[in-house]
């Protein structure tokens, strides 16, 4: 999966900066309170998270995003880029479905 | 004969001190500003809702204050009771000289026992409105670790390397003083070197209040929320519910010694009792509240002329103070007419399995200070409760410096400390 992001990934990025700012006391704001999170720090080997810990930010992005995180999509979840890829592409799979429906209706 | 009396013959029991004191509370989220305020009757009680029943009050702990203390310690969001919680016990510990996590054998010697009333009430209360609510499967994943009481005793002993004896106490609103005794026994038997005690309380989300106010026990009555709780006051109507943690790092007086630290008190005594009456109502004759105390000084060994001080239950209710009095006559007879009393709930608010540690952080800076802090709204004192409540701070005679903190649970659950004075 790509590690480098553009455009909405940010906002992305900042959601699963948030989240992990909930869940971990690690400090990824500088002191203008923006995000230093690397998209390329893996969630268990940098970040710390044992697969306890990652539940936990998986459920609170879930909570920010909107969308579900299935328990064998998780899992092959390694770096923060996968986590955002996951969900653009979520997101993105989800208007797909919507379209025709917001068409149909006209 | 028992091992308690047998230990004491053979000299083994320990002497316990206190070198450590942490709180976020209403009234501060350091014990600097905590003992200011209390000396300034600066109360930290606000206006929560007016309805039908009139007005709710609520003593929260102020969120910047916790922002501060949270990133000064790392410590990371879990349930409210748990933040308040660790953030007392690191402050509690640093205070105590200790630097980072315990080493070495220290780790192994070194506890934390601590109460609560309700524990994860309020994370509990958010999970279950999700699902039955909201009609939202997925509650948090962690819901059974965070619920359960014990996640305050586990989250400090892995930040600290805690390994030696922990567990909650869970005893209403005398949990915490319950905490502060059972960590004083297991210190005094040798069980540790180091305890880190206390208590917290997160008891202002909707379904708690809600809970409290059915049983008729919040003050309700207009007017400024600062004078809303009024202890010994012939004007009461009840307690202002509140936040916040309470924490003491408890040591063996060899241990302390031996490394140097500073001793702010030794904690001398400690009684409890049960008064097996009723699920809410106080005992009237207030004598299951006076055999707490009693044991206290017997536990130490001390007369009740020496003692200078007592920092009250004092929630407020009609009943609590009108039977805590007839208790503080029925143990110390005519000296009870002078002896100074006060509570500290108008400031701190009433944080009920906190309290005992809370008001115990008082009660230790009395005896360190020599100055007990007084009471607020208490104007028109109540004939009912005949007792000298100290409407201003007050210093307290040198041959008197022993002060007794009492905590009395709903459900007659007592427990009474007893502080003493660390001769220089």
């Amino acid at each position: 999966m790509t590690e480098i992001l553009f455009g909405d990934d940010q906002t992305l990025l900042s959601a699963v900066a948030d989240a992990l700012g909930k869940v971990t006391a690690l400090d990824i704001k500088d002191n203008m309170g923006v995000s230093t999170l690397n998209p390329s720090s893996r969630l268990r080997e940098d970040l710390g998270l044992d697969s306890f810990a990652a539940l936990e930010l998986l459920f609170e992005i879930e909570d920010r995003v909107g969308i579900r995180i299935p328990q064998e999509e998780a899992s092959k979840l390694e770096t923060v880029a996968d986590v955002v890829t996951f969900i653009r592409e979520t997101l993105a799979g989800r208007a797909q479905e919507q379209r025709p429906l917001t068409e149909a209706a006209r | 004969m028992s091992i308690e009396r047998v230990l004491e013959n053979s000299g083994m029991r320990e002497e316990v001190v206190v070198t450590g004191l942490g709180v976020a509370s209403a009234a501060g989220v350091d014990v600097a500003t905590y003992w200011n305020r209390l000396l300034r009757l600066d109360s930290g009680v606000r206006r929560r809702s007016e309805g039908a029943g009139g007005t709710l009050y609520e003593a929260a702990v102020d969120e910047a204050g916790l922002a501060g203390a949270k990133a000064e310690f790392g410590v990371r969001a879990t349930d409210r009771v748990v933040t308040l919680m660790t953030i007392a016990c690191h402050q509690a510990w640093k205070d105590a000289g200790f630097q980072g996590p315990a080493k070495g054998r220290l780790s192994q010697r070194a506890g934390a026992i601590l109460g609560s009333g309700l524990g994860g009430i309020q994370f509990q209360e958010e999970q279950i409105w999700r699902l039955l609510g909201s009609r939202d499967d997925r509650i948090h994943p962690h819901t059974v670790p965070r619920v359960s009481t014990t996640a305050m005793v586990t989250d400090i002993a892995r930040a600290l390397d805690l390994r030696g004896p922990g567990f909650v106490v869970s005893s209403a609103c005398a949990s915490a003083a319950h905490a502060l005794g059972q960590a004083m026994r297991t210190i005094s038997y040798g069980d540790a070197d180091v305890v880190v005690c206390g208590g917290a309380e997160a008891p202002l989300g909707d379904f708690s209040v809600r809970a409290f106010s059915l049983l008729g026990v919040l003050a309700h009555s207009t007017g400024d929320p600062k004078s809303a709780c009024k202890p010994f006051d012939e004007r009461r109507d009840g307690f202002v519910l509140g936040e916040g943690a309470g924490a003491l790092v408890l040591e063996s007086a060899h241990h302390a010694r031996k490394r140097g630290a500073r001793i702010y008190a030794r904690l001398a005594g400690y009684g409890q009792s049960l008064g097996a009456y009723h699920a809410v109502h106080a005992r009237p004759d207030g004598e299951d509240a006076a055999l707490a105390m009693r044991l206290a000084l017997q536990d130490a060994r001390v007369a009740m002329e020496q003692v200078g001080y007592v920092n009250a239950h004092g929630t407020g209710t009609r009943e609590n103070d009108v039977a805590e009095s007839r208790a503080i006559q029925s143990v110390f007879g005519t000296q009870a007419t002078h002896l100074p009393v006060s509570s500290i709930k108008p400031i701190t608010g009433h944080t009920l399995g906190a309290a005992g540690a809370l008001e115990a952080v008082a009660t230790v800076k009395t005896v360190e200070t020599g100055i007990a802090p007084p009471s607020g709204n208490c104007i028109f004192a109540d004939p009912a409760c005949p007792v000298r409540v100290i409407t201003e701070p007050t210093e307290i005679p040198k041959r008197a410096r022993f002060a007794l903190s009492n905590s009395f649970g709903f459900g007659n659950v007592n427990a009474a400390l007893l502080f003493a004075e660390e001769e220089s």
